[in-house]
């Protein structure tokens, strides 16, 4: 005994003997006046709880010996323990994969020195400057609710800009053919200035990493590489590589954790902005203050004042904005959540997944509360018994919360391992290099520990405190808990409902989107993207090698068609140009500046004239359906003219055909107006790859090396990049909606399956408890179909409020769901039928089970138990 | 004499009172609350120790074990400053209290 509890002891006895000796001297014998002191008092153990509780600091001792106490107590009932720990694993190991990803893509900070401080440099104005201001750009705009913002720069106002602000420019990672030692191979590779490395703080690896002076027009090549790429070519710092068939020294490695500026790229390699020419394209115009193509990230301890940079800004334009409305102004964004366009894409999906997660932990947690009561009334003689002997009620309460706690945090541990495999699963199907980011990081952080480890303590409190009120207080014979227990399965039931219906719409818009018509035929058809500039073709020979690459490739056997185009269709992206109209009018058009025999080889069909052959002039063009009628309206397109580009001069073309429509560069959407055109000589081969379109008359991966073959026959520093099929290609397209339709789909079918198990869990149970019931019923003269029906009865009175309750709460989200959803009406209520069946199906085997067994009670054995 | 329990939530002030006369040990403090109050109010001995405890954990009594007069070992209670604050503070809490619900109940 502790000298608390021999202190303890002694106070209460002084207490009794006082007493005591106040009775005897009223007359009373000593033995009677201690039994008298005694039945005064009550309790002596309870007390002596009650006042050990009033210690500060107690609880903590306590919450240790609950916990030992509750996992022996969970060690002599192994099943339940099991069930309730895999649950809790499942719903809570589904969070921490969710809040893993949103952890890599959302919250991790980027790999560099004081990342807050950065700042991506970008521009805005209330509305697209002139063309007559802002001649060609390489960037991206995009409106927003400020107007137009873009983020690109030209050379000219890169430059002046720079001597005033701390920034670095850079041209964004791109796909170059890259030499080591053996064959050439596709890396990405980021041109950065000199100061790039310095102003994050990224510390060499190995070597050294670039330095302004590096950056100077007539420096040495020299490049850096990044750990990953040196991984592959240990050998490589201090060699010569050649990047598009140009001699670079290869100077330093980037360090492990560098992965860029950026989440969800990761460029292989850097070389100084100054080597521009090295990414082919039109090298002179980038010269130009009319062209805009540099990026810039800035660092920014304090916010800079924006006014002088923004005259500078205004400045290094060619022209004078027209109006206040198009003037320019500079745009600061944290480049921690502005530069990702990843986080931008799955910022939304990834908050509806974790939505959907916590209500799979719900789900799960509802299961355990429900296992933990029912067998707190099954152990509810000995509660009494502990309660008559002296426990308090708060003691109790906490104990059954410790066994919440025990199997809860052991859920968290199952379910880090479970998050794990689930994020490896995952990520591979994060569209980018999201996996690269996490997988070169430590996919295990302290966040992540704290979220789980925050969710299994809410989930205890959430979920634990009420029935373990209920069981301390031994109320659990009165009707709450069975109301409890009854209306935790509604809500099972209610929130399954909403999983599985939004599942089944992502499901089947993933569906449509997969079964829409493309417009050309699908299968069979090969794509693979070259570059002969890169691969050290002069410009002015390129067409000719194009063409006799497409000649080489027709010849092969198994190819029916082959042709290439600059625009690899299906990719999210296109080339698109101005087709004037007259009189100030303009329409938009897709591009296909493709060799000959392109529409044959996709297989888009024709609607009216003849298609391009070889020997058609520059100046012919096939449109396609859309076009014709937003240029022609219903007239004839056929010998009809017009003028491509935005601003003069521009160039008259003669329409000869009018294809079909088809699609582009999307599945989702209108099909846009596109025109097929030969490839010109004089524009169109100044940098960029060709893609191919190959259709075989057999599978196309079997001829893949003869394809190869072929090409490096003709030159063997050229890789063929991103080989895929067309079906390969349209996957990738579809490769968000298809992770999210597939993420919706288990975490349903996982919902579906606990919301099951809660569903027969409490039927069941109740069944055992009303065994002699049943059998007096039995015995009485009941039919037996009228204990099934009876049965049966309460299981599905749970299952309809739940599944009423929860197309109510998703009938709030339409709207909110069906931007997510393509080629189906949310609203329209025959969508439900099928999730709600498959629901009812389910839940009524659940039920029926219990209700089976219900009805095979042997009244004999049912009324010989107790 | 029929007993009343007591009202929630005065016994830590009528312990105050109790022993700001005089430090007592436990059962001389539920006699004193009987005899105080002319055998009307009566503690239950199942709140008046964990009370005890919990007023000596904030500061508010000082305990000490003392030889009685029959040679046990006693626990005795006695105020602190803080105790004596706060039984200010309570005692004024309280009339101010009683004299609203009078004026309600008159």
């Amino acid at each position: 005994m502790t000298p608390d509890e021999r202190k303890l002891q002694a106070e209460m006895d002084d207490h009794l003997r006082s007493h005591a000796a106040d009775l005897e001297s009223q007359g009373l014998s000593p033995a009677e006046a201690m039994r008298q002191a005694r039945i005064a008092f009550g309790s002596v153990e309870a007390i002596k709880e009650e006042c050990r509780e009033q210690r500060p600091g107690n609880w903590l001792f306590d919450l240790g010996r609950d916990m030992h106490y509750a996992w022996r107590m969970l060690r002599r009932s192994p099943v339940l323990a099991a069930t309730a720990v895999l649950s809790l694993g499942l719903g809570i190991g589904a969070n921490t994969a969710i809040f893993t990803l949103i952890d890599c893509l959302m919250l991790r900070s980027l790999p560099v020195e004081r990342p807050g401080e950065l700042f991506a440099v970008k521009w805005q104005s209330k509305k697209h400057p002139d063309d007559a201001v802002l001649r060609f750009s390489n960037g991206s705009s995009s409106g927003d609710k400020d107007g137009n913002v873009a983020n690109y720069f030209s050379l000219a106002s890169y430059g002046a800009l720079r001597g005033k602000m701390q920034v670095a420019g850079f041209l964004e990672a791109n796909a170059a053919s890259v030499r080591v030692d053996g064959p050439a191979e596709s890396a990405q590779v980021q041109l950065v200035s000199g100061n790039y490395f310095n102003m994050l703080g990224v510390k060499a690896y190995r070597g050294r990493l670039l330095l302004p002076a590096d950056d100077e027009a007539n420096s040495a090549p020299v490049a850096v590489v990044s750990h990953r790429f040196w991984r592959k070519h240990q050998e490589i710092v201090g060699t010569n590589i050649r990047i598009n068939n140009k001699d670079f020294q290869v100077i330093g490695v980037t360090p492990p954790e560098f992965f860029g500026h950026e989440i969800g790229t990761y460029p292989d390699l850097e070389i100084a902005l100054s080597k521009v020419a090295t990414m082919g394209g039109p090298v002179d115009e980038r010269l130009l203050p009319t062209f805009w193509w540099v990026k810039m990230i800035g660092r920014f301890p304090v916010t800079p004042d924006l006014g002088p940079l923004n005259a500078t800004l205004v400045h290094s334009f060619v022209a004078v904005p027209s109006s206040a409305d198009t003037t320019p102004a500079l745009r600061l964004e944290p480049a921690a959540q502005s530069l990702s366009g990843l986080r931008r894409e799955f910022s939304e999906p990834l908050f509806v997944l974790m939505l959907m997660v916590t209500l799979v932990l719900f789900i799960a947690s509802a299961n355990v509360a429900n296992l933990l009561l029912a067998r707190a009334v099954a152990r509810e003689k000995e509660i009494q018994i502990r309660l008559a002997l002296g426990a308090s009620a708060g003691r109790l309460t906490r104990q059954f919360l410790a066994e919440f706690l025990v199997l809860s945090l052991l859920g968290a541990a199952l379910s880090l391992g479970i998050a794990y495999v689930l994020v490896q699963a995952i990520l591979p199907l994060v569209p980018g290099e999201g996996e690269v980011t996490l997988l070169d990081n430590s996919p295990l952080n302290l966040r992540i520990l704290g979220f789980t480890t925050s969710v299994s303590l809410f989930t205890t409190v959430l979920f634990g405190l009420w029935p373990a009120r209920q069981a301390a207080r031994s109320r659990l014979a009165t009707g709450s808990p069975k109301r409890f227990s009854g209306a935790l399965v509604v809500m099972q039931v209610a929130f399954t409902t909403v999983l599985v219906l939004g599942a089944g719409f992502f499901v089947q818009s993933l569906r449509n989107l997969n079964d829409q018509p493309l417009g050309f035929v699908r299968e069979r058809l090969l794509l693979f993207s070259v570059d002969v500039l890169q691969a050290g073709v002069p410009a002015a020979a390129a067409p000719a090698f194009y063409l006799e690459l497409q000649r080489r490739i027709r010849e092969l056997p198994g190819v029916s068609a082959a042709s290439a185009s600059l625009v690899r269709p299906m990719t999210g992206g296109g080339y698109y140009n101005q087709i004037a109209l007259g009189n100030n009018k303009f329409v938009q058009s897709a591009l296909h500046p493709s060799l000959p025999g392109y529409q044959e080889a996709l297989g888009v069909g024709l609607r009216a004239g003849r298609m391009l052959t070889a020997s058609d002039s520059l100046d012919r063009v096939v449109i396609n359906e859309t076009l014709a009628t937003k240029i022609f309206g219903q007239g004839n397109a056929i010998g009809g003219t017009f003028e491509i580009g935005g601003l003069p001069p521009r160039k008259m073309v003669e329409v000869v055909g009018v294809a079909r429509n088809a699609r582009y560069e999307r599945i989702r959407g209108e099909a846009p107006g596109v025109l097929y055109r030969h490839l010109d000589p004089a524009t169109d081969f100044r940098g960029g790859a060709l893609t191919y379109v190959v259709r075989t008359t057999q599978d196309p991966a079997k001829l893949l090396p003869e394809i190869r073959k072929t090409a490096s026959s003709m030159n063997r520093d050229m890789p063929l990049v991103d080989v895929r099929t067309l079906e390969e290609q349209v996957d990738e397209l579809l490769r968000p909606e298809r992770l999210f339709a597939l993420l919706c789909g288990g975490f349903a079918g996982l919902a579906l399956l606990l919301a099951a198990l809660g569903l027969f869990g409490v039927l069941a149970y109740r069944v055992n408890r009303r065994q002699t019931e049943i059998g007096i019923r039995l015995a009485l003269g009941a039919p037996r179909f009228a204990l099934w029906r009876m049965v049966l009865m309460e299981g599905w009175r749970w299952l309809a409020i739940g599944t009423a309750m929860g197309v109510l709460a998703a009938y709030q989200g339409v709207t909110y769901v069906q931007s997510f959803i393509y080629g189906l009406q949310v609203a329209e209520l025959r969508n439900w039928v099928a999730p709600l069946a498959t629901l009812f199906l389910v839940g009524t085997a659940a039920v029926a089970i219990p209700a089976w067994r219900a009805c095979r009670v042997d009244p004999m054995v049912a009324l010989r138990q107790d | 004499m029929a007993t009343t329990p007591l009202l929630q939530g005065t016994l830590d002030m009528l312990i105050l009172q109790v022993l700001s006369r005089d430090p007592l040990h436990g059962y001389a403090i539920s006699t004193a609350l009987q005899h105080l109050s002319r055998e009307v109010l009566q503690v239950q001995q199942g709140s008046l120790y964990p009370a005890l405890h919990r007023l000596e954990n904030r500061g508010w009594l000082s305990a000490e074990w003392k030889e009685s007069d029959q040679g046990r070992m006693s626990k005795v209670y006695s105020l602190t400053k803080a105790g004596k604050k706060q039984l200010i503070d309570e005692a004024a809490n309280w009339r101010r209290m009683a004299a609203a619900i009078e004026l309600v109940m008159a």
